[in-house]
C-alpha cells in the first residue's frame, strides 16, 4: 500500500498543464488525445473480455467446450473482429494526420535548431520579419505555419500541447501547420538528442488572443528605447555584440533585443531574474554545458549583474 | 474419388503458389511507395484518387482473392486417416493450402491498408 502510494505520487509528480500531450491547447494535440484515450479505454475493455473468456474456459464444465466452437472463436475473435476494428481505427485515424490546409495569408515562423537554442523569425504576410529567439508566441485561432530547419545537428521541434513533434534537418525546411485553441503559456522542447544540452533546450510557447498578438508584433517592431549607462557600455566592451543582436537583426547568438520580455533564461531552463542572467554570462557551461557562449569567469560579478539589469530593462 | 483427384491436380497448391499472396502484397507495396513518392518529386502533388492506383490495387486484391479461394477449395481435401507416422501428398497440400489460405488473409488486409492512406492522406507533406 506504501508503496503503491509512493509510485503513484511519482507518477502524479509527472502531470503539468504547461508540457504535456494530455494538456492540450491546439487542434491536433487535442484530436491525438481523444484517439489515444479511445485506444487505452478499447484496449482496457478487450484485455478483460479475453481475461473473461479465459476465465469462462478455465472454469466450463467438462464436454461443453469442443473443438468446432473453439476454432469459431478463433477464426471470429482472432481474425474477422480484429481486421474490422482496426480498419475501422485507420479509417478514423487517417483524415487526422492530413496536415491543416494553409493559405499563403498564414504567419508563417521560421524557427531554427542551433545547439542549443532557437532562433525564431516572424513573417507575417505583407510586413517585415521580427527576429526573436528561444521564445514562440502564436495567435489563438489562426492558422500558424512554421517552418522548421537546423543549422549544425538535427533536431526536433515539439510542443506537446499543440501538436507533434517535427524534425529540423539541416539543409532541409520541415512544415508544421499548428492552430492553437487556448490562450496560456505553454512550453516546447528539442525531441531529438543533439548534443550535452539536449534536455536543456526549450523554450516557452504564449498562444495570445489575436488581438493581443497583433499588437505585441507591431509594438516589437519598434526598437526598444534603451539607458546608455554601465550595462551598455560594458556590453560592448565585452564583445557581447559581437554575437548577440540589440536591433533585431542577424546574428551568431541569441538575439537578444526584447530580452526583458522573455520568461525564462537560457532556452527554457532558467528564472529570468538579474542573478540567473548575470551567473549564465559568467559561467553558461555550469547551466548548459556544450553551449557555444564562451565563459566569461574573468569578469567581476558586479558587471555582469550590471549587463543582466540593463539587458533586462528593455522590452518591459 | 478419381474425379476429385483431378481436380487438384489442375488447380494444385505448391510452395510457388503459396508466395503468391505475399508477393502480391509486396508489389503493391512498392508500386504504391514509389508511385507516390514519383508524383509528389515530378509534380509537387498527389493526383487525387488517381484511376491508375484504384485498378492496381483492385488487381492485387483480386489476385489474392482468388488463390486465397483456389487454397481454400483445396485445404478441404480429406485427410489421411489416423496413425499419422509419416508426411503423405494430401497432408502436405492441405498444409499448404491452410498457410496459403492464411497467408492470403493477411496480405487481403494488408494490401487494404497500404490503400487507405493513399485515399484519405493525398498530401506530399
Amino acid at each position: 500500500m506504501r508503496k503503491s502510494t509512493v509510485v503513484c505520487a511519482l507518477l502524479l509528480a509527472g502531470c503539468n498543464r504547461h508540457q504535456s500531450a494530455l494538456a492540450p491547447f491546439g487542434l491536433e494535440a487535442r484530436s491525438t488525445l481523444t484517439m489515444t484515450m479511445v485506444l487505452v479505454i478499447g484496449a482496457l475493455v478487450i484485455a478483460l473480455g479475453v481475461a473473461a473468456v479465459y476465465v469462462l474456459a478455465v472454469r466450463a464444465p467438462e464436454g461443453r467446450l469442443d473443438h468446432a466452437g473453439g476454432m469459431r472463436m478463433v477464426l471470429w475473435l482472432g481474425a474477422i473482429v480484429p481486421s474490422v476494428v482496426l480498419t475501422a481505427l485507420l479509417v478514423w485515424a487517417l483524415p487526422a494526420m492530413r496536415p491543416l490546409p494553409e493559405t499563403a495569408q498564414n504567419l508563417r515562423i521560421h524557427v531554427e535548431g542551433e545547439q542549443f537554442w532557437w532562433r525564431v523569425r516572424y513573417q507575417p504576410q505583407g510586413q517585415p520579419p521580427l527576429i526573436s529567439a528561444n521564445e514562440v508566441r502564436i495567435p489563438v485561432g489562426r492558422t500558424v505555419v512554421f517552418e522548421l530547419t537546423a543549422t549544425d545537428v538535427i533536431h526536433s521541434f515539439w510542443i506537446p500541447g499543440l501538436a507533434g513533434k517535427m524534425d529540423m534537418i539541416p539543409g532541409r525546411t520541415n512544415r508544421l501547420v499548428v492552430k492553437a485553441d487556448k490562450a496560456g503559456t505553454y512550453r516546447g522542447v528539442c525531441a531529438e538528442f543533439c548534443g550535452l544540452s539536449h534536455a536543456l533546450m526549450a523554450f516557452d510557447v504564449i498562444a495570445m488572443e489575436p488581438a493581443s498578438f497583433d499588437a505585441w508584433l507591431a509594438v516589437s517592431r519598434e526598437p526598444p528605447i534603451r539607458t546608455q549607462g554601465r550595462g551598455a557600455a560594458l556590453f560592448a566592451a565585452s564583445g557581447c555584440n559581437a554575437c548577440h543582436s540589440l536591433i533585431g537583426g542577424e546574428s551568431i547568438g541569441p538575439d537578444l533585443t526584447r530580452f526583458g520580455e522573455r520568461i525564462t533564461v537560457g532556452a527554457g531552463i532558467l528564472a529570468p531574474t538579474v542573478e540567473n542572467t548575470a551567473a549564465f554570462i559568467r559561467d553558461p557551461h555550469r547551466s548548459k554545458p556544450g553551449a557555444r557562449m564562451p565563459s566569461y569567469s574573468a569578469m567581476p560579478e558586479a558587471d555582469a549583474l550590471a549587463i543582466a539589469r540593463w539587458l533586462k530593462e528593455a522590452g518591459r | 474419388m478419381s474425379e476429385r483427384r483431378k481436380w487438384h491436380e489442375r488447380l494444385k497448391v505448391t510452395l510457388w503458389t503459396l508466395i503468391v499472396p505475399p508477393t502480391v502484397w509486396a508489389g503493391h507495396f512498392l508500386f504504391a511507395y514509389l508511385w507516390a513518392a514519383i508524383s509528389c518529386a515530378k509534380n509537387g502533388a498527389f493526383a487525387k484518387f488517381p484511376v491508375l492506383f484504384t485498378l492496381g490495387t483492385l488487381l492485387a486484391l483480386g489476385v489474392i482473392a482468388l488463390s486465397g479461394w483456389v487454397a481454400w477449395k483445396q485445404q478441404r481435401t480429406i485427410g489421411d486417416p489416423p496413425p499419422h507416422d509419416e508426411g503423405t501428398e494430401v497432408d502436405r497440400l492441405r498444409f499448404l493450402a491452410k498457410s496459403t489460405l492464411l497467408l492470403a488473409g493477411l496480405s487481403f488486409m494488408a494490401v487494404l491498408f497500404t490503400a487507405l492512406p493513399v485515399v484519405f492522406i493525398g498530401d506530399c507533406r
